[in-house]
């Protein structure tokens, strides 16, 4: 990505635009990588992220000449990532539900939080950069994603702004106290239901 | 403490990059005197550096790539094969919608009701030259094996006329397909040229590469077969990029000729 500049991209999305597909696929080259890790983090499974990135290229593919390439090519791409990572994340649920037998020979529906987030396996986890991983999937979605978009997607508050619709006082807002609540998580200090009997992963504030 | 928790924010936004020089000098004024926001500093700076580091550490599969240009492949191949069949209105206003073969003109009969696919006509496939008339394709005229003149088309009629047709007069009679003939009797056949004999039974395909597209949308190309320039007219408004190659498929229908392009490649 870093090779490409504003001026290239606008040029590239032209072409593509008009028909050009090695325009087009130039510009998946450019921005499939981050476009992988911000699934990746928002919804935890390879394979989803997977999905999500060919999803989210469908769409700006079919819906190429919708853009009129008044925003950073990134913004647009991050904002289809964030709607594809929101339905996905809407139509499964984030908890698994196990049937488990009771005494009397029932079962009874049990809701455990994903996996992903346990927090014996966090509070085991010396170093920061495996914590780091847990802990996000511990944020809300919303927190999770504004701070990834800042992180990984390198957007300025700007440009966060456009991605997600918000005022720029809201990104800033809320960027702070995703990084708050992650550093809380990161510290062992849980809020909330305890974990083990929470209806979702992760903690709710 | 109501100033570091302003500060606190603006803690993050200078991590960001979003601070003017003179907020930031007041922040860093603020934490050189503040050990609480030196620290809320020095984790916000960390768990930053984590989460990038993180991701930088990402595999990425192999497959996402190629994941992503197969969907997108099929998204195009969807597309190909999606021929928009545009029914052209058999009155005057459709000779704008003439494929015109080296400035001459075809004419096609509007009968049949044949689909691109249909095979099961068996139509004597005599070439012809004929004009169709009237919006039903009734009126037989066969027997006059005329010479289109260009833009003489009678009146409700689509046609492509050709005015060297082979033996003209070896194809006489239109021959009513008696299964297909729905309202119309006079089934006849269709070709292009001498050198094709297509019959209303099977379209007749070309290969068109597109060498401008006119204001009026219309496309000029080169015939790959022949290397003759032919005008269409397009069955969809779309972005017929020049350089484009398109299977163009004239069909004959009940009463309006059809015509649909594929596109075989964009350059």
């Amino acid at each position: 990505m870093d090779a490409v500049t504003s001026q290239e991209e606008l040029s590239l999305l032209r072409r593509a635009q008009s028909g050009d597909s090695a325009a087009f696929e130039a510009i998946v080259r450019a921005h499939e990588a981050t476009v992988y890790r911000l699934a990746l983090r928002q919804l935890g499974s390879r394979e989803d992220a997977e999905d999500a990135a060919q999803e989210v290229f469908l769409k700006a593919y079919t819906g190429l000449q919708s853009f009129r390439g008044d925003s950073k090519l990134s913004v647009w791409l991050y904002r289809i990532t964030s709607n594809v990572c929101i339905d996905l994340l809407r139509r499964r649920r984030e908890t698994v539900s196990l049937s488990v037998e009771t005494e009397d020979g029932g079962s009874e529906e049990l809701e455990v939080p994903d996996a992903r987030f346990d927090p014996a396996a966090l509070a085991e986890r010396r170093d920061l950069r495996e914590r780091i991983g847990a802990a996000l999937s511990a944020l809300p979605p919303e927190a999770r994603e504004i701070l990834l978009l800042r992180e990984l997607g390198g957007e300025s508050y700007e440009e966060i702004a456009q991605t997600l619709q918000l005022d720029i006082g809201t990104v800033k807002s809320r960027i702070f106290r995703a990084r708050k609540k992650l550093c809380a998580l990161l510290e062992g200090n849980f809020s909330g239901d305890s974990a083990s009997k929470g209806k979702e992963g992760g903690v709710r504030a | 403490m109501s100033q570091c928790e302003r500060m606190q924010e603006l803690i993050s936004a200078m991590l960001d990059g979003e601070l003017t020089e003179a907020e930031s000098a007041e922040v860093k004024a603020h934490i050189a005197s503040c050990a609480d926001c030196a620290a809320l500093c020095a984790a916000f700076s960390d768990v930053s550096a984590a989460i990038q580091a993180d991701a930088a550490s990402d595999d990425l599969p192999d497959t996402l790539h190629a994941g992503i240009m197969e969907k997108l492949h099929a998204v195009d191949a969807a597309r190909k094969t999606q021929s928009t069949i545009v029914r052209l209105r058999p009155v005057l206003a459709a000779a704008a919608c003439l494929v015109v073969l080296v400035g001459t003109v075809l004419a096609l009969n509007n009968t049949l009701g044949r689909s691109k696919s249909a095979e099961d006509a068996p139509m004597a496939a005599a070439p012809a030259l004929y004009t169709s008339g009237g919006t039903s394709g009734a009126a037989p005229a066969g027997g006059s094996a005329p010479t289109a003149a260009k833009g003489a088309a009678d009146e409700g009629s689509v046609y492509i006329a050709e005015s060297k047709m082979a033996a003209p007069e070896a194809a006489p009679e239109p021959v009513p397909e008696p299964a297909a003939a729905r309202e119309s009797p006079k089934e006849e056949n269709v070709s292009f040229d001498a050198a094709i004999n297509a019959s209303a039974a099977e379209p007749v395909t070309f290969t068109l590469r597109v060498t401008e597209q006119t204001a009026e949308g219309n496309l000029i190309g080169i015939r790959e077969e022949t290397g003759e320039t032919v005008t269409v007219c397009p069955p969809s408004p779309g972005d017929y990029a020049p350089g484009s190659r398109w299977a163009v498929t004239a069909a004959a229908g009940e009463d309006a000729v059809y015509i649909a392009a594929d596109m075989v490649s964009a350059n």
